[in-house]
This record gives C-alpha cells, structure tokens and sequence, in this order.
C-alpha cells in the first residue's frame, strides 16, 4: 500500500462518513422545526 | 457534472445543508426543487413560514459535492428581482 494509496483511502473514508445517509430523525435534530415547513417533492420530480 | 476529483480534500464547512436567505416569500416548493435540483438530488428542503423565517430555507442534498456547486454557483442568483444568498449551515 503507497502512502498515497493509503492517503486516498482515508480521504474516501472521510468523505463517506461526511456523505452517509441522513435520516430524517438525524435532519430533524439539526434543523429547526419551529416555523419551519419541510416542502413537498413536485409530483414529477425525480434526483438527477 | 464538473469532474470531482475525489483526492481533493473538501474545507470542514463545506456540508450537505445549506441555509438560504433573501428568498421571495410566495416560492414554491416546484422553484426552489427548480433552482437546487439541477445541482444534485435533494434530501429535504425545508422553508421559513413564520414572521422571523420568511424568506429563508434549509436545503439538504444527498451529496456533499452538489451542495459545494450550489454554493459556488447559486450566491448572488436573482430570483424575482432578489439576490439569493446561500451558506453552509454550521
């Protein structure tokens, strides 16, 4: 393993733990509710 | 899709949650999934309705990398005449 191979593979790790899946309990804790309305996805709307 | 070289370390305040202020009281959720989604998919989006929120939004992407290029792209867009202004949310 090449240090830079190694640095990459940290750097991957890092960016999937700063990437994973946000539940909506974990949005829920870090975003106010108070006056705030979470929006409906348009009908057609599909993630690119 | 910029290319996104996966070695190039992003700045700590760099996130997926981005607050959004400035923005015209009656958008729609169809403008603003208009507006932010075509930089990536979009986890939740979540607007301002009472007095003190009006106006501003939190905007989830799935991806770390969209909600850099929304940033980069979206500060000081116009929309019905206003500058959004877009940060990250710390």
């Amino acid at each position: 393993l090449t240090p830079e191979h190694l640095h990459a593979l940290r750097l991957e790790r890092e960016l999937d733990e700063r990437n994973r899946y946000l539940t909506d309990e974990e949005i829920n804790s870090m975003l106010p509710t108070e006056g705030y309305k979470i929006l409906e996805p348009p009908a057609d709307y599909v993630a690119i | 899709m910029a290319l996104r070289s996966k070695t190039s370390r992003l700045p700590p305040e760099v996130n997926r949650i981005l607050y959004v202020k400035n923005l015209p009281f009656k958008i729609t959720s169809e403008e603003l999934y208009d507006i932010f989604g075509k930089f990536g998919g979009i986890r939740q989006i979540r607007l301002g309705t009472a007095a003190d929120t009006k106006g501003t939004a939190f905007v989830v992407f799935d991806d770390i990398y969209d909600a850099k290029m929304a940033v980069d792209h979206l500060s000081g867009f116009n929309v019905l005449n206003r500058y959004l202004i877009v940060l990250y949310y710390q």
